[in-house]
């Protein structure tokens, strides 16, 4: 299936997020680190990058924005996460493709993981 | 011979005895008839004398009082003529008669001893008009030369202006006295140094208690116990300097019946001069006031005690006029700006608070002015270090009799510690429920991979039905949905207390919506009965998720309270103004009249019959109704006990300002 990056700071949501998506036979590494998130990237070759919004002091909202303007990782989709249920126009706007909002239903996960993938397969 | 010499000897002796008797009768003749020119010289001059008097004079002779001499200033004042002369005085003026001017007359004819009398009122018959005119008059009687009685004689003084000024005088200064003693004023006129008692009228005389009998007496002896309590001096102030003097409710000790009393008196000493300008006593006007006197002071120490009972309070306590002008700051407001009371006066009250809270003060205190309400709000002011603190601001208005605003009384109470215990308290829940929700996101995570994991096949088989892992799965799944939405609801909660409660509006059809959540709710809630009438078809302009949070909000407290049915019926329809309503009404236990106000305050919980208490935070409608108050909507509640709840929420179906 896919190479899926999860940048939380959170293990036990990393963890979570990473049996779920591996019960649907992705691949999955988990990040702690988000300032690592663009070595990662191009580490492993990821196709989709899960990203929260706020990890221990940083947010995500800026990570992804400064994803999008390096040309060599602006293709890979994020999809950010948030406890807060209001902020997803924030991060459509720093260039996130989609929003979920914590604590989140599996389905509306994979169905929300499911649909970028196939709008973002590499040609 | 002889005997003729002898006789003719005789002869001329006896003839020269008649000669020198004739020289002296001729002499004496001569002394006589001078004797007599001069008697009548004298009756001339008697008689001018008594002519010209401006005397009233008159000789009655006889007892029939023969009018014999009347000058004319008589003769005036009788309004007769000369020709009374020779005529009776009775029958001249007979209206002496009945006025018993006769026997008068009589008297002194018969007994020869003159009477005299001063301003004596005769009443006279003149030119026909009966006048009354005052006389002084002497009855004299007239003897002759053997010493009888032969006439009376009248020397009288019209005395009838003076008699009547001085019948005026006596009047007035009756009339004085008696006004003096008929008042229910204190007075008394004292002369001289000593303060002798001229007058004391009987109110005066029934406060001193010392009898009837003080006039003429020294005040201060009469009145020792006055002499302790500076009353001399200040008596004796007002002789020397001739300034009156002016007292209000003065305390004074005064002995009556035989006791020492406490009384207070109003009143003036106010000294006396003679027509020589010059001080010769004092008059004291007093008034008894010890009842207003004990009132007053009555009133007095229950203002100290009101007082002194404001500052010991630690509360903050302000008096203001009706129109809100501070008038009165007591201790604790000294002690808490550092500014003495005068400076709090002097100052702007604006300057006590905080700028950002000043603004809403205003507006607040400007309506309650208005309206008479009392007034609570919360605001910061300055301590005197300069740093704000919390406060709890309450006013209410003081009305007299009529119902109008006298005054205004306010209280400020420190709650800056109870402020930040809140704000911890509201830092702490957000920061449980934020925590929590990651294992309860991670154990719903595992649930539905749990879930997801049992092939449907399986479920049939005869393995599965004695180890029923997917019906306890579902059942874990519902728990940990209720327990997300209680987290859900606690950091709502917390984001409304902080104001950080963000709106997501969006236009969206509401009908899709509510049957959506129907939808949801019918999944998880299998036996319940919910019908939706749609009478309206809406698009609406409001944050999708916040709307359909108050809709399962209603909805499942719909279903909670109905322990014995679980029948809903929401209706979406149109409200007034281009509002949209969607009304949730159930057939369960109802709601208290009295309990329907306090529902919407945060954390209150209806407490059911037989001690059941119903599941939840008692937040679910303090949230709707601030999610749908800050959509500009409004929430509505009928309900009846025993027979169910209607809960209604409008919104505005457009954009507003």
């Amino acid at each position: 299936m896919a190479k899926i990056l999860i940048v939380d700071d959170d293990q036990t949501i990393g963890f979570m997020l990473r049996d779920i998506l591996e019960f649907n036979d992705h691949t999955v590494i988990v990040s702690q680190q988000p300032r690592k998130t663009k070595e990662n990237i191009l580490e492993h070759d990821i196709e989709l990058i899960l990203l929260d919004k706020l990890i221990s002091g940083v947010d995500g909202t800026d990570v992804c924005a400064e994803l999008k303007q390096d040309e060599k990782v602006a293709h890979v989709p994020v999809l950010m996460m948030s406890a807060l249920h209001n902020v997803g126009d924030i991060c459509r706007s720093a260039g996130a493709v989609d929003f979920i909002a914590k604590p989140f239903d599996m389905e509306t996960l994979n169905t929300k993981v499911s649909t970028i993938l196939k709008e973002h397969k590499p040609q | 011979m002889m005997n003729q010499d002898l006789r003719i000897k005789e002869l001329e002796q006896e003839l020269e005895r008649k000669d020198q008797e004739i020289q002296s009768l001729n002499h004496m003749n001569k002394r006589l008839s001078n004797s007599i020119d001069e008697l009548k010289d004298e009756v001339y001059k008697y008689e001018d004398l008594v002519h010209s008097s401006n005397s009233l004079i008159a000789i009655f002779m006889g007892k029939d009082y023969i009018i014999d001499v009347a000058n004319e200033s008589i003769r005036d004042v009788w309004g007769k003529g000369h020709n009374v002369i020779g005529k009776p005085l009775l029958e001249v003026l007979p209206e002496l008669r009945k006025q018993g001017i006769d026997d008068l007359l009589d008297q002194v004819y018969n007994t020869g001893i003159p009477y005299h009398a001063d301003e004596v009122p005769v009443e006279l018959v003149i030119n026909g008009i009966p006048e009354i005119r005052y006389f002084d008059f002497t009855y004299q009687p007239q003897k002759n030369q053997k010493g009888e009685i032969i006439g009376v004689a009248d020397i009288a003084t019209d005395v009838t202006k003076q008699a009547l000024l001085n019948k005026k005088v006596r009047e007035n200064e009756y009339r004085y006295r008696e006004l003096i003693h008929s008042s229910n004023s204190l007075i008394a006129i004292l002369r001289g140094k000593e303060m002798v008692i001229e007058i004391a009228n009987n109110a005066i005389k029934s406060v001193w208690g010392k009898g009837n009998d003080v006039e003429g007496k020294p005040l201060f002896e009469i009145l020792p116990e006055m002499i302790g309590q500076g009353m001399p001096e200040l008596f004796n102030e007002v002789y020397e300097t001739g300034e009156p003097h002016f007292a209000q409710e003065k305390p004074l000790l005064h002995k009556k019946d035989g006791e020492m009393k406490l009384g207070y008196f109003d009143f003036v000493y106010q000294p006396q001069r003679n027509i020589h300008n010059q001080i010769d006593g004092v008059a004291v006007i007093a008034q008894d006031v010890t009842q207003q006197g004990i009132l007053n002071k009555k009133v007095r120490e229950s203002e100290k005690e009101f007082r002194e009972l404001v500052n010991f309070m630690p509360h903050k306590i302000s008096m203001s006029s009706a129109t809100g002008e501070p008038v009165f700051y007591n201790n604790s407001w000294v002690t808490y700006t550092g500014k003495n009371a005068e400076n709090l006066l002097e100052n702007s009250w604006q300057s006590l608070i905080h700028p950002d809270d000043r603004e809403r003060t205003e507006q607040m205190g400007e309506k309650v002015l208005a309206t008479g309400q009392d007034l609570e709000m919360e605001l910061r002011i300055f301590d005197k270090n300069g740093s704000p603190k919390w406060h709890l601001f309450r006013a209410t208005a003081i009305k007299n009799e009529e119902g109008e605003i006298t005054s205004w009384i306010s209280s400020c109470t420190e709650i800056h510690k109870l402020k930040e215990e809140e704000q911890r308290k509201d830092d702490f829940l957000k920061l449980v429920s934020h925590e929590l929700k990651t294992p309860v996101t991670s154990i719903k995570g595992y649930v539905q991979l749990l879930l997801s994991m049992i092939p449907k096949e399986e479920e049939e088989k005869e393995n599965n039905k004695k180890l029923p892992v997917r019906p306890y799965l579902n059942r874990m799944e519902i728990q940990i949905e209720r327990l997300i939405r209680l987290i859900s609801e606690m950091l709502d909660l917390s984001r409304i207390e902080q104001k950080e409660l963000q709106l997501k509006k969006e236009y969206f059809k509401l009908n899709e919506h509510v049957e959506q959540i129907i939808e949801d709710i019918s999944y998880s809630n299998r036996d319940v009965q919910i019908e939706l009438q749609h009478q309206d078809q809406s698009e609406v302009f409001a944050d999708k998720d916040r709307i359909g949070q108050v809709i399962i909000n209603f909805v499942t407290n719909a279903l909670k309270y109905s322990p014995e049915g679980n029948r809903v019926i929401i209706k979406i329809f149109e409200g007034k103004n281009a509002h949209v309503g969607v009304s949730v009404r159930d057939f369960g236990i109802g709601i208290a009249k009295k309990e329907q106000k306090k529902i919407f305050k945060r954390f209150y919980r209806i407490a059911g019959n037989k001690d059941y208490t119903y599941a939840g935070f008692g937040i679910g409608l303090y949230l709707s109704n601030e999610i749908i108050k800050r959509h500009k909507g409004r929430i509505y509640l009928d309900s009846q006990i025993g027979k169910g709840s209607e809960f209604t929420f409008t919104l505005p179906k457009q954009k507003t300002k």
